[in-house]
């Protein structure tokens, strides 16, 4: 490794692909949560 | 338009890149094949400057996809480029940094990725398997608002270091908090642009109150950059300080990428096949398959500093749950023997063949 030159890695991330995740995650989860609500009241 | 394949894109700007570089400078220009983050494939140009012996790739794949939906070839040139100049080292970098340990060590960080989808990516990285996940382990070389520079640990690396893979990891794992900032900020405040660190900061009651707003409360983790965060779940700071706010020592994990983990509280009646439908479902629509980090959930035990598959968190927590009152019963049990020793001492003491013996 001494004599090789040394080639580094440029890490990024996308910033509204970040979001449009966290927003779908929201949502599915908070879904869920009136769907179980609902069914907890039925019961 | 005629639109050209992504080998003869990557050649095309091989060639041409010169043209846009400055002229006061000699380079010697590189195509590469990497694997990356889920054995998948990414071809970049490295530029090296005549003198200098460090170079950052540039990665082609997004500027060709860029080109493909219309992009002008001379205007992705030219970001290829900005991309260069921003990360270009002006001088030679001190190899020693990288494979003298004693002075690596400090600049160590962890990286969370799926095993089984990197066996190839893994064949020569240093690593240490958590779950159905590997910690590999890199060498920050520099940090910026939105990226990171580092340097995988291979084991061509580590045979130089002469140490553990324990030892290595107990290192990145303090530097991974100390080095990379960590985030902790609810959902809502992350839609809303408005993101307040509760890693940092206290949280208070009417903040509590305004999280319960989302249903169920969701938190993000990660770090500064969001870049490469999804390994701070595993620290036991960061796992204390979501105890503290969830108000509860179990939590579940959505793996929402390698950059990011979201955690929410833990609850039975959400199933692990709910969970795991709606993870695969996000994984598969918005994310990029190098940044895929796991198509179920996990849940963490901050008690014990526990991260498990949630396919076994019910039984864990049970076993758990039974341990606790195995513990209790004999607590009891000591408890009443401590006690029936005060009532009658003297029968206790008497030797085993006379305690029968009629007083």
């Amino acid at each position: 490794m001494n004599n090789e030159n040394i080639t580094v890695e440029i890490e990024t991330n996308n910033k509204t692909k970040t979001d449009e995740r966290i927003r779908k995650y929201a949502y599915e989860m908070k879904v869920e949560h009136d769907k179980k609500k609902i069914e907890k009241e039925k019961n | 338009m005629q639109r050209i394949s992504f080998e003869e894109f990557c050649e095309n700007v091989k060639e041409d890149i010169i043209n846009f570089l400055p002229e006061d400078r000699e380079y010697e220009i590189q195509l590469t094949s990497d694997v990356k983050n889920n054995d998948t494939f990414s071809q970049g140009l490295t530029i090296l400057e005549k003198g200098i012996n460090i170079a950052p790739t540039v990665y082609l794949n997004s500027f060709y996809d860029n080109y493909t939906e219309g992009g002008f070839y001379h205007k992705i040139l030219k970001s290829i480029v900005d991309v260069y100049e921003k990360n270009r080292w002006q001088e030679s970098f001190d190899i020693s940094t990288l494979i003298d340990y004693e002075k690596a060590k400090s600049q160590i960080i962890r990286k969370l990725i799926n095993f089984e989808e990197n066996s190839e990516y893994l064949k020569d990285k240093v690593y240490k398997k958590v779950e159905d996940l590997a910690i590999v382990y890199q060498i920050l070389v520099s940090q910026s608002e939105n990226n990171i520079d580092t340097v995988t640990i291979t084991e061509q690396i580590m045979n130089m270091y002469d140490v553990s893979v324990e030892e290595l990891d107990e290192v990145a794992n303090e530097n991974t908090l100390t080095l990379m900032q960590p985030i902790i900020s609810s959902v809502i405040d992350t839609l809303d642009g408005v993101e307040r660190n509760l890693y940092l900061e206290e949280m208070t009651e009417s903040d509590l109150r305004y999280d319960l707003l989302s249903v169920p409360p969701m938190y993000r983790i990660s770090n500064v950059q969001n870049v490469n965060g999804a390994a701070m779940i595993l620290n036991e700071d960061i796992q204390n300080k979501l105890r503290g706010i969830l108000n509860d020592y179990r939590f579940t994990v959505i793996p929402s990428s390698v950059h990011e983990m979201l955690v929410v509280p833990y609850d039975e009646s959400f199933s692990k096949y709910f969970y795991n439908a709606m993870i695969k479902s996000v994984n598969d629509d918005s994310l990029l398959t190098e940044d895929v980090l796991s198509n179920h959930a996990y849940v963490v035990d901050a008690q014990n500093h526990v991260f498990m598959d949630i396919e076994r968190a019910e039984e864990y927590f049970k076993e758990l749950e039974s341990k606790k009152q195995l513990e209790e019963k004999r607590e009891e049990v000591i408890h009443e023997e401590n006690q029936s020793e005060e009532i009658a001492p003297v029968r206790h003491r008497l030797p085993p063949e006379k305690r029968n013996i009629k007083l």
